[in-house]
């Protein structure tokens, strides 16, 4: 049979060929040897981390952020269901929801503990390029990077008009309405020329689009429209994308490649992405390889000190974290909140 | 489960692996080189880049991985230090009014652009470059490679423009820090350039392998050394997060003359459907088992049916080094230019499949046991 052998015989003096090793995973970024290196900040901080379950699933880390059994996490992974907090010393101990701030998807617990260790935070800027460890229960963190850029907004997901444009021209020019949008009850027509939005004027689709990107779903817009030698005016309520999409079925949506796509548009390469991943105050963008159950944790520095906290994965380069001083300002609130309530 | 997923996501991916990464040129902070030298019949066709040397490192930058704080700390300093230093150099790219975009960086003060071939496409098309204060420029494509995916371009809005030194691989080898900037997504005002850190995980002549992980809008993008220099251009993805390929630089450097001329040739080498850049599919899928990985599936046109691998076969070893995943090692597989081995147990017999790329079926046919 050719093309294969028995086992090479020892003699075979053959310099190996050229370059075909691989860096073995250890030494990878985030490989066990390179991780390892961080264990001297791991020993103390994994003890102002709790690991929060569902009826026994896991489903995200905790931010200790006060001794009495204060902890801050990710508030829309914890579903319904029995909820419970595993400690870095092995104590699972019961967990409650005290109140949510739902603008940026953090929720304050009380968990039954006490003497906790709080989370130091760092209130400091963080520069693209720091390292940046998401720390578990574990003796070394889950996983390393680096911070990618400048805190930013994340905007929420787009909303659509529900239109697809002509052609490659730059003219607003609509093609075709996507069944149920708030175009097609708006009365627009294909060849419409669309120009402007709430009195502003706009000469090309991307404007436009840029335009739209601003606006959530639900709010409705003002529309000029030329239609023929006519313009007309008329009022449009935005949907939300992944609505439109559905509702169209086969047609392509309008943005497309080169855009920011959705969340599906980031995803296709098998990252699971949080399901709550866009629509945040600010954030810090780094590039550490996060599953959506490792949010809700701290985000720290090289010094052992809390930059952020985990907010969400957000696609194949992307993991968000809120920066400390938002975190630290949000908790305040939800803790006025909560005393409040009682 | 692992496999199908794999194999659903790779099949989705395959129209946009190529599509994806964006244009990069390299701004050069150090070298006084004349860019554009006249030439007596007609346009100026732009010299070759100065490669910039490698500077002196410290001692974790050759050490398998950092063991102490102090250590990484020497990382972070210098990765902070390359970051602001070429972020100002690395541009988003766009052509027929956004249709296609992706990233560059600027590699001489005249306004010379290294990218991706398919950001660029062909050579004299219009292009316009962003830079992360905002400033936009408008160019020509020169050059592309399609076979390497290297595409050259240049400004020709009047300078300076803020450039990046460019580097080449003599000191290169596998875990060599490396930084990946550009637009993962397409461009976005308030999301100036985004930085990823990783190590050179793979090389061969034609590609190199990171775990900077990139995304479509990033192709063309540069990846630099940790002399800031750069050393790659990001061209394609596969589905795992440590699956991100670069141009190497030497692929600009080696056919400098045929990208200043603006010639266009080469084929993508992902045409072939490919999983990676270098990129050929290997046609095979595999799961993780114990001691190696098992070969489910072969297809009839992959490396992986010439290699004469079988499902069922478990592969231990590639080239005498153990196989860490399915995806590794297909892609190794995929990716290898050279005379390779792999070791495989099948049933209960262990063997070595010998096979050298371009020979034809098979392998050398040794002989049979």
């Amino acid at each position: 049979m050719p093309g294969w052998t028995a086992p090479a015989q020892p003699a075979e003096k053959e310099p190996p060929p050229l370059i075909v090793s691989a860096l073995t995973g250890d030494y990878r970024k985030n490989g066990a040897a390179v991780r390892n290196a961080f264990k001297f900040i791991s020993a103390a901080a994994r003890h102002s981390v709790v690991q929060l379950s569902v009826d026994g699933k896991a489903v995200a880390l905790g931010t200790v952020v006060e001794a009495a059994g204060l902890v801050a996490t990710k508030a829309s992974e914890l579903v319904p269901g029995k909820l419970t907090a595993r400690l870095a010393d092995e104590r699972v101990v019961d967990a409650r929801i005290l109140a949510v701030d739902e603008d940026n998807d953090l929720a304050l617990l009380k968990i039954e503990a006490k003497g906790l260790t709080a989370v130091l935070w760092n209130d400091g800027e963080t520069a693209p390029g720091e390292w940046v460890a998401t720390q578990g229960l574990a003796t070394v963190p889950e996983a390393v990077g680096i911070i990618s850029g400048i805190p930013r907004k994340i905007l929420p997901p787009r909303a659509l008009i529900g239109v697809n444009f002509a052609g490659d021209g730059e003219l607003p020019r609509v093609l075709a309405l996507a069944a149920g949008s708030g175009a097609e009850q708006a009365g627009i027509k294909p060849g419409d020329v669309i120009l402007s939005v709430d009195e502003k004027a706009v000469q090309t689709k991307t404007e436009l689009t840029t335009l739209l990107r601003e606006f959530r779903a639900g709010r409705v817009i003002k529309l000029q429209l030329q239609r023929g030698a006519d313009v007309i005016e008329t009022s449009v309520a935005l949907t939300a994308e992944a609505v439109v999409n559905a509702a169209q079925a086969q047609t392509a949506a309008p943005g497309g490649r080169g855009g920011r796509g959705g969340a599906n548009g980031r995803n296709f390469t098998g990252t699971r992405v949080s399901k709550r991943a866009e629509d945040f105050d600010l954030v810090l963008q780094h590039d550490t390889v996060l599953e959506p159950w490792e949010c809700g944790g701290p985000l720290l520095d090289l010094y052992g000190r809390a930059v952020g906290l985990n907010i969400a994965r957000a696609g194949r380069v992307a993991s968000y974290a809120l920066p400390s001083v938002l975190v630290q300002k949000i908790i305040a609130d939800l803790k006025t909140r909560a005393a409040r309530a009682e | 489960m692992r496999t199908l997923r794999e194999r659903v996501v790779s099949a989705a991916f395959r129209p946009f692996a190529w599509a994806l990464l964006l244009a990069f040129p390299v701004a050069v902070i150090a070298a006084e080189t004349p860019v554009v030298a006249a030439s007596p019949a007609g346009p100026a066709i732009p010299v070759p880049p100065k490669v910039a040397p490698g500077q002196r490192l410290a001692a974790v930058f050759r050490k398998p991985a950092p063991t102490t704080i102090t250590e990484l700390r020497t990382i972070e300093t210098r990765v902070k230090l390359i970051v602001a230093q070429v972020s100002p150099a690395v541009v988003a790219v766009t052509l027929r009014g956004g249709a296609i975009s992706g990233s560059a960086v600027v590699i001489s003060a005249d306004g010379l652009v290294l990218s991706a071939a398919h950001v660029g496409g062909t050579p004299d098309r219009d292009v316009v470059f962003t830079f992360p204060d905002g400033r936009t420029a408008k160019g020509k494509t020169l050059g592309t490679d399609h076979g390497m995916d290297a595409g050259l371009m240049q400004i020709t809005d009047a300078g300076p423009w803020p450039f990046a030194p460019v580097g080449d691989l003599t000191g290169a080898r596998l875990s060599d820090w490396v930084v990946a900037l550009g637009h993962p997504g397409g461009f976005e005002a308030q999301r100036p350039v985004v930085a990823r850190l990783g190590r050179i995980i793979m090389m061969t002549p034609k590609t190199m392998q990171t775990d900077c992980i990139i995304l479509s809008g990033d192709s063309g993008g540069p990846l630099f050394d940790m002399s800031g220099r750069v050393i790659g251009i990001h061209s394609s993805i596969s589905t795992e997060a440590e699956q991100n390929f670069h141009v190497p630089i030497t692929a600009f450097l080696a056919t400098w003359t045929r990208l200043a001329r603006s010639e266009n040739w080469g084929t993508p080498a992902i045409a072939a459907g490919g999983r990676g850049r270098g990129g050929r599919d290997a046609g095979a899928t595999g799961s993780v088992v114990p001691g190696g990985v098992r070969i489910d599936t072969v297809n009839q046109t992959g490396r992986a049916q010439r290699v004469m691998l079988q499902p069922g076969d478990v592969v231990l070893k590639f080239n005498g080094q153990g196989v860490a995943s399915p995806a590794d090692f297909l892609a190794q597989l995929a990716a290898t230019e050279e005379k390779l081995t792999v070791t495989i147990k099948r049933g209960d017999r262990e063997l070595d499949l010998q096979y050298t790329p371009n020979s034809g079926r098979g392998g050398r046919g040794g002989a049979a046991p």
